[in-house]
């Protein structure tokens, strides 16, 4: 598949910020053919397992597979939709509950497009990547996450 | 025939390394025949639930190895 977009990465070290998604947005002000925006951002849930309650999930991955199924996950979505740009930031290590640990960005000339694009994205995102979460409790023991 | 093996989550806690060479006389080994050998060696492997990436692609058992491939264990995606 031929690509003019350039590679990119898609792990961020911890938690992703309030600060970081502001400033994503802000940048694309200048993107004037752009008329609509839709964010997706996860969010670590305090799940009660067996009594014991999730304090952060610690993710780790198989980092060059992982870049490579983003690369190709976006360009299937470049494909398939009519989209001005799309970003997708994942954490990589702790991530403590409440806090946010996937990030993805579509933006498009009309709105419609931006919905079925983003669903497309997250759900590609859950199913393709080989990331994995460990699911940290109070009491320092762990279960490993499996996404349903 | 030598071969790299990365583990990852569950299987690195069963395993208790995350990566290792492995290197066999047989001059054809597939998938299966790799995964039988590491199923002897570390005990909970086979209740274990995980994919095999070769060489970053998701591959099936039958997949032919070839000298310097790496091979990859992946338990359940968790992502987002």
């Amino acid at each position: 598949m031929s690509t003019t977009k350039p590679a990119k990465k898609s792990f961020v070290q911890g938690a992703i910020g309030a600060t970081f998604i502001g400033d994503s947005i802000a940048k694309h002000q200048s993107k004037t053919t752009i008329g609509a925006h839709n964010i997706f951002l996860g969010q670590v849930r305090g799940d009660v397992i067996d009594g014991k309650t999730v304090t952060a999930i610690e993710y780790s991955a198989y980092e060059e597979m992982a870049e490579q199924s983003f690369h190709e996950i976006r360009e299937t979505a470049f494909a398939k939709y009519d989209l001005t740009c799309l970003h997708i930031y994942h954490s990589i290590g702790i991530v403590k509950t409440g806090e946010i640990c996937l990030f993805v960005f579509v933006s498009a000339p009309k709105r419609k497009v931006v919905y079925e694009a983003l669903n497309f994205l997250v759900e590609e995102i859950k199913e393709k990547v080989a990331i994995f979460g460990k699911e940290l409790f109070e009491d320092e023991t762990y279960t490993w996450k499996q996404n349903t | 025939m030598t071969v790299t093996i990365k583990y990852f989550g569950l299987i690195a806690d069963i395993t208790r390394l995350k990566e290792e060479v492995f290197s066999s006389d047989a001059e054809l080994l597939n998938v299966e025949d790799l995964i039988n050998n590491l199923s002897h060696k570390y005990s909970g492997l086979s209740k274990a639930s995980y994919i095999i990436a070769v060489n970053k692609s998701i591959a099936k058992t039958n997949l032919k190895l070839n000298n310097n491939d790496v091979l990859a264990l992946l338990p359940p995606f968790a992502g987002g």
